[in-house]
């Protein structure tokens, strides 16, 4: 059972590999427009909402020791 | 002796971790790829995964799963800040950014990476590594190992060698 665990834990770990290569590949080539298409959320709305966060959290946790 | 290339050791701000797991082909999740390819040394800190678990508590849920994959690949976590590191690095910036600069200084790392073009602006001249936004970065990386011939020489290997399965 442990070495076919094994072998699956490489064959994982092989496609992991392949998955990130391909990734790398299509970053290379795929138009700016259409990487946008696979985009979950609006990036602009992630750099908000880490400000809005960031915020917070100084006013209530970090400022104090300042 | 065959040289081993130094790996560059990137300190990752929230917004870029976020927007890689977010965006499978942008700029930042190349980094993210790099990383898991063990081509950079990613470091992030306590701080950058508190601000991470909160906003994808908060706004963005379907991140969820992925975040988690992202910790389980194990990236550098840096140890908690003192109150000490933080007092001495609010002498150089006054923002709220100011625990997020003190990761990164402790860190030591060869860039910080941001989204955030005010923290770059803000804190460049403060410290003695590069602050670049994902795009930026990629240019240099791809820039200095052009003549390594990564990471698109090891793509075209990886096809050949899928394609002859």
């Amino acid at each position: 059972m442990n070495s076919r665990n094994n072998t699956i834990l490489e064959k994982m770990s092989e496609l992991e590999k392949e998955l990130q290569f391909l990734k790398l590949r299509v970053f290379l080539d795929l138009p700016k427009k259409q990487k946008e298409k696979y985009k979950v959320y609006k990036e602009r709305n992630i750099i908000n909402e880490i400000k809005k966060i960031r915020k917070k959290l100084w006013d209530e946790k970090y400022s104090k020791t300042v | 002796m065959k040289n081993t290339p130094k790996l560059f050791r990137v300190f990752l701000d929230t917004s870029v971790l976020l927007s890689g797991l977010n965006s499978p082909f942008g700029a930042s999740a190349f980094i993210i790829s790099l990383f898991k390819l063990k081509k950079v040394i990613i470091v992030i800190s306590p701080e950058v995964i508190l601000e991470a678990k909160l906003a994808v508590e908060k706004k963005f849920p379907k991140l969820s799963a992925i975040s988690q994959d992202f910790l389980l690949s194990e990236p550098e976590i840096i140890e908690k800040l003192t109150p000490k590191e933080i007092q001495d690095a609010y002498k150089l910036i006054k923002s709220e950014d100011t625990p997020i600069l003190t990761a990164a200084v402790k860190s030591k790392p060869d860039y910080l990476i941001t989204l955030d073009k005010r923290f770059q602006k803000l804190a460049q001249s403060k410290v003695n590594f590069k602050i670049l936004t994902p795009g930026d970065f990629v240019k240099i990386y791809r820039q200095k190992n052009e003549t390594r011939s990564l990471p698109e020489e090891e793509i075209k290997k990886q096809l050949k060698e899928l394609n002859n399965l």
